[in-house]
């Protein structure tokens, strides 16, 4: 009797649609043949597992149809960019603390002269290559000095020089009407998944030399083992100066074409997992590559202990006594997730290609959940009199001050404080005021404008203790929602309008830090 | 209306095995009706009429997830605590890929036949049988991760 012919009657076996004689050969087999009897069993069990939950689904909730309701109201979301990924860029964290010039000069220099390190140390080894590409114009030096391709990232380091003068250039974006995209990349490079074209994301770096600035562009992998790739700048702008209005803006055609050859990395599939208090944190692959050392993970996002929702989960590697961070080279990127069900993802940590080690030890550093996916599912609704500020709104335990509204000739602006009692757990909430005008429906969400920076005893410090790479906390205090009012913006409220908006909260974000630790082997 | 309400449970399953909450189920069944009610002009048997219903339904539910990728928003899901089993069970369902995964629920969480499934997903028989199978022996390695 062939098996591969029984287990291909077995499912009609087990609804008990077989004819007579078919069911007869099927039994028999069943009794004598192990290995088909115990593929019988599994799938029995699995088929009656199914049955036996199908009635934990509650169909029993009302169901409000209405075939005359034919229209669906449209949603428009303001949504703050940073709930969709976090990129770890330093320009954001330095943003978002509102730091002087001066904090920011020592973190720069500090950061900068880590990446430029890292990446000599490849070059000098041979991983990449040195380059000496360069065009002039308007005055403006534009040089290619090198190229590390791998199957992560193509990532070239750029030397942009004033000539005539003492300014530090960087591509100028713009905004509103006057936005470009200043820099951009051609050639035998892949497509970037989401945004479906050629993507240059930039970090820069600094130098001593007051007339440089250093460029590194960050490109998706290239399409071929060796391939041309070009770039183009077409407008800069000087980086330093405090005065807005007095930035110095250059316009013009700065073209480079070079060669590069992609390296191959090494893969390790991994199977280890993690506890992180009931959410299992299973780590699936790890990639070596010259930019970055790539770690594949999943978790189920409910805890179901603590019914709570895991949104991120960072981690570093340990080899040989030192401790491999975020990436340097590249954009240091770890996956978000504000959802339900399994998440994937991966985080881009320091490099240990030369390394190439056998045997390291990844320790889960931070994790950070929210009490709710954080959608306008389910948010909860307050009514405010915002002619009766400040008001205080209780939730989830804490208190929420709305404290000012302030109207301005084109905007209105919220500003919400968070909970200030010194034991306060949660570091963020987040929050939006909703407007239903019949056929749409705009939410505005707050935007963070003033937070603390503390460590695991709840005092406050600065900038260092992230260079140090100390536990802290981001905490926000106080948030702003800003609603157009101008008819001139694409999207508005009428003034007359802003006072019937409906303040939501969505839900609170909290932070931990675990240092839990596993040795994984890469063979 | 009633042929829909009498039919209710298994619509109701089918969209719970994509999306799982009941804001989501609600909007996909209201929106199925609507699409039901403009194309029904093209349905050529009306004897057919449920498993095209279902495959419209199908498309609704794939509509709402793709969307849910396109926002990297998921749609929020209130979970109570006796809705921790309902919600366990899903995780367990929405494990298994998803063209597996959908003959899998027609035919075990429904109550389809194979028949009624190849029309639906508008597949070869065969096919329907061998993406069970596969779906079985995917949720079936999940559940020995699970109690091991």
């Amino acid at each position: 009797m062939n098996c591969n012919w029984i287990k291909e009657k077995l499912l009609d076996y087990i609804d008990g649609i077989l004819n007579e004689d078919e069911e007869i050969l099927v039994k028999e087999h069943l009794g004598q043949c192990e290995e088909c009897n115990r593929e019988y069993k599994e799938l029995k069990s699995t088929i009656d597992y199914v049955l036996n939950n199908t009635n934990r689904i509650d169909t029993t909730r009302e169901i409000n149809l209405n075939h005359n309701k034919t229209k669906v109201k449209k949603i428009r979301r303001f949504t703050r960019t940073g709930l969709i990924a976090i990129v770890l860029s330093l320009f954001l964290v330095v943003t978002s603390y509102g730091t002087e010039i001066f904090d920011f000069m020592k973190f720069w220099k500090k950061s900068s002269e880590i990446t430029e390190t890292a990446w000599e140390k490849l070059i000098e080894s041979g991983v990449g290559d040195r380059l000496d590409v360069s065009v002039i114009n308007n005055d403006v030096k534009v040089t290619a000095e090198g190229i590390i391709a791998d199957e992560l990232n193509t990532v070239i380091l750029l030397r942009i020089e004033d000539l005539k003068g003492n300014i530090r250039y960087t591509p100028f974006y713009g905004s509103g009407e006057d936005e470009i995209n200043p820099i951009t990349i051609d050639g035998d490079i892949g497509i970037h998944p989401i945004f479906k074209e050629h993507i240059a994301n930039s970090i820069r770096l600094y130098t001593e030399e007051e007339n440089t600035l250093r460029l590194m562009l960050v490109a998706e992998p290239m399409t071929k083992d060796n391939g041309n790739i070009k770039i183009s700048i077409t407008r800069l702008i000087d980086m330093l100066n405090k005065d807005k209005e007095a930035r110095v803006i250059k316009e013009g055609n700065w073209d480079i074409e070079i060669s590069a050859r992609k390296i191959k990395s090494k893969q390790f599939i991994i199977d280890e997992v993690i506890d992180l208090e009931g959410n299992e944190l299973r780590i699936k692959k790890i990639t070596l590559a010259p930019t970055e050392t790539n770690v594949e993970y999943e978790f189920e996002t409910y805890n179901s202990e603590k019914k709570y929702f895991l949104n991120l989960v960072s981690f570093v590697i340990e080899y040989e006594g030192k401790t491999y961070r975020m990436s340097t080279i590249g954009i240091p990127y770890n996956s978000y997730h504000n959802g339900y069900g399994t998440a994937k993802g991966s985080i881009s940590l320091e490099t240990l290609y030369l390394e190439d080690p056998i045997e390291i030890e990844l320790i889960v550093e931070e994790y950070r959940y929210a009490n709710k996916i954080l959608t306008s599912k389910g948010d909860k609704r307050y009514n405010i009199d915002f002619n009766n500020l400040p008001q205080v709104i209780d939730y989830n335990n804490s208190q929420i001050t709305i404290e000012d509204i302030i109207y301005y000739e084109d905007s209105v602006e919220i500003i919400i404080k968070e909970d200030d009692s010194i034991d306060r757990k949660y570091t963020e909430t987040d929050m939006h005021i909703t407007y239903d005008d019949g056929e749409v429906i705009t939410s505005i969400y707050a935007a963070n404008i003033e937070s603390e920076l503390r460590d695991d005893k709840g005092n406050v410090v600065d900038l260092d203790a992230i260079l140090n790479n100390e536990k802290t906390y981001n905490y926000i205090i106080r948030k702003k929602i800003r609603i157009n009012t101008s008819k001139e913006e694409d999207f508005y409220i009428p003034k007359e309008m802003i006072e019937k908006g409906v303040f939501y909260i969505q839900g609170q974000r909290y932070t931990e830090f675990p240092n839990k630790k596993i040795t994984i082997k890469l063979e | 209306m009633y042929w829909i309400l009498e039919r209710k449970d298994k619509f109701y399953k089918i969209a719970w095995s994509y999306v799982y909450n009941h804001e989501d189920i609600e909007d996909i069944l209201q929106n199925t009706m609507i699409k039901a009610y403009e194309k029904v002009n093209t349905l050529k048997n009306i004897r057919f009429f449920e498993t095209w219903f279902i495959s419209i339904l199908i498309n609704e539910c794939r509509q709402i997830l793709r969307n849910r990728e396109k926002e990297l928003l998921q749609k929020d899901i209130e979970i109570y605590d006796y809705h921790i089993d309902e919600y366990n069970f899903f995780q367990e369902i929405y494990s298994i890929d998803e063209i597996f995964r959908e003959a899998v629920v027609l035919k075990y969480i429904v109550g389809y036949s194979q028949e009624e499934i190849s029309k639906i997903l508008d597949i070869p028989i065969g096919t329907v049988k061998s993406r069970i199978y596969r779906g079985l022996k995917e949720l079936r390695i999940l559940l020995e991760e699970v109690q091991t």
